[in-house]
């Protein structure tokens, strides 16, 4: 009776552990998303702009990944690493001379794992409002050695010690935080929504001259610049936002840039009761591409550089027509 | 073993039936003409989401759809997202017309107007609105432990809804009626090792109301 009633008290204890263990790593977690692409984007009610348009998804859009990456506390990270690693901290000193060379290391790891990954979070510290853009290349970076830091350590050696015992301390660590996996469901978007808002459109493989079909005006090369998010936990609303930023390159049959059409487009939740971040952020995305659906078929016509290329092409063509009657 | 199973049934229902609660709704209208609903002819029931701080739930406008659409008038309605599919990409948060002379404007397409005219569609049923969480009190403590898991405590809070209906002739210049609805509700949760919340339904409650309300101006439905 008593052994008994220990074993139970045992696998008591051994499930509140595993519990505890399961609730801890929940919160560790990051939120790993692969935007629902099995959803159909209804077709636009509009008149069709009179153009043959080429339609170019580049398979750097169509694998569009956003991750962001959260800090982890440096003094975890250091005693991480003194476990690890000790010796590779001194023998890395003589060899790189200025900085050590896990240091070196560092950007070149996280290089490889986000060698897909277009964007990077701008190491926001934690916080909710997330912003990636393709224009910060620094994004990804760790922190290097300043110029003044380099001269100061090839004048004093001792001086470079401790300039090095410094900097030898990985004093970024990052760990995956949000990922949205977008390419599929943004070329999807492109796919359904774009050719009937042209009269004729072709979807091209390539952009080489030879592959483009004959009688072909313009031609658009979608690309993703921006993602931002934000969740109940920076906003302190029931809201989850998503905000994506888009560049419609529109180019003539000669390759000349026709306009650079710079689209930013949104989707929220309108509550995330009952709702996981995953689901919320979820229908967040597929609002918000939705909408860049509906501005770039609602706004095409009568976009002003589209409309000065209209212009003048009926010119041109009015100008054909006049030789051609001439002759 | 089955009448134990209907006897648990029943208790759950006759406890979730009076663990509520309590929720004060008040109905304001204003209707400008008689609404006469022609046969054949259908409403939409969509909600305002135009700018970030418009946040209709889509609860509330399902639950006015569904309620709009069974019953003594019960009418044909379109849900928000077929109807925002069939006439995308006008009816999105970003293009949505706000004021009645808008849509005319929109309604001058015709690609727009045929497709209108294929849905039979008469009214628009405007949600705009949202319950927020008003003031709390008290407080109620968890604890996890190897001999088990536990609370202790009591809790209050409110949430205030504010909604507006705006119902359109699509064929008219002007709002055909207008309503406003406000509710007030207050829940509770004691916690004795177990929480029991005792949630006051405010958007159920107003979702009634208003439904009742519109279905009434259908009389001929």
């Amino acid at each position: 009776m008593i052994l008994n009633r220990s074993n139970s008290l045992r696998a008591h204890r051994k499930c509140s552990v595993l519990a505890m263990v399961l609730v801890l790593v929940g919160c560790a977690t990051a939120t790993d998303l692969e935007v629902d692409v099995s959803q159909d984007f209804p077709s636009p009610l509009v008149v069709p702009a009179p153009v043959h348009m080429g339609i170019y998804i580049s398979s750097e859009f169509e694998q569009y990944v956003f991750e962001e990456f959260e800090n982890i506390p440096q003094k975890k990270a250091a005693k991480k690493s003194k476990k690890k690693k000790p010796k590779e901290e001194k023998t890395a000193v003589p060899s790189s001379g200025t900085a050590s060379a896990e240091e070196e290391k560092q950007p070149q790891a996280i290089a490889e794992q986000g060698s897909k990954t277009e964007l990077e979070g701008e190491g926001s510290n934690g916080a909710e409002h997330v912003d990636a853009a393709k224009e910060s290349p620094e994004a990804g970076k760790v922190d290097e050695p300043t110029a003044e830091q380099k001269e100061r350590a090839s004048e004093n050696t001792d001086s470079v010690e401790k300039e090095v015992k410094k900097q030898s301390k990985p004093t970024i660590q990052r760990r995956l935080k949000m990922r949205v996996a977008l390419g599929d469901a943004q070329a999807r978007m492109i796919r359904s929504v774009l050719p009937p808002v042209f009269e004729s459109a072709t979807l091209l493989d390539s952009l080489a001259i030879e592959s483009r079909p004959a009688g072909m005006d313009l031609y658009v090369v979608p690309e993703i610049k921006r993602l931002q998010y934000t969740t109940p936990k920076s906003t302190r609303t029931k809201v989850y936002e998503i905000w994506l930023q888009y560049d419609f390159v529109i180019y003539d049959r000669n390759d000349d840039v026709v306009t650079r059409w710079n689209l930013p487009c949104y989707g929220k939740t309108p509550s995330a009761m009952m709702k996981s971040q995953k689901d919320a952020l979820q229908s967040a995305t597929q609002m918000a591409l939705r909408d860049c659906g509906a501005a770039f078929s609602t706004g095409f016509s009568v976009h002003p550089a589209v409309q000065r290329w209209m212009q003048g092409e009926e010119q041109r063509q009015q100008r054909v027509l006049g030789r051609t009657e001439s002759l | 073993m089955i009448i134990k199973n209907k006897l648990i049934l029943a208790v759950c229902a006759v406890y979730s039936a009076l663990l509520t609660g309590c929720t004060t709704t008040t109905i304001d209208e204003y209707r400008r003409d008689s609404v006469d609903l022609l046969p054949d002819r259908s409403i939409a029931v969509l909600g305002r989401r135009h700018t970030s701080g418009a946040v209709t739930e889509p609860f509330i406008v399902s639950c006015i759809g569904k309620q709009i659409g069974k019953g003594k008038n019960a009418v044909q309605v379109y849900s928000e997202s077929e109807f925002a599919d069939r006439l995308y990409p006008w009816f999105e948060p970003r293009t949505a017309p706000l004021q009645l002379d808008r849509l005319k404007t929109m309604l001058a397409k015709p690609v727009i107007a045929e497709e209108v005219k294929d849905m039979g569609l008469q009214y628009i049923v405007w949600v705009d609105g949202k319950t927020a969480r008003g003031d709390s009190a008290g407080g109620i403590s968890c604890s996890i432990g190897v001999g088990g898991a536990g609370c202790l405590g009591f809790g209050t809070w409110e949430d205030d809804g504010e909604y507006e209906v705006s119902v359109w002739d699509i064929t008219q210049d002007q709002p055909v009626a207008e309503l406003s609805a406000s509710a007030e509700g207050t829940s509770y949760m004691p916690a004795v090792v177990v929480p029991v919340p005792l949630i006051a339904r405010v958007k159920t409650s107003i979702c009634n109301s208003l439904s009742k309300q519109i279905n009434q101006m259908f009389p001929d439905a």
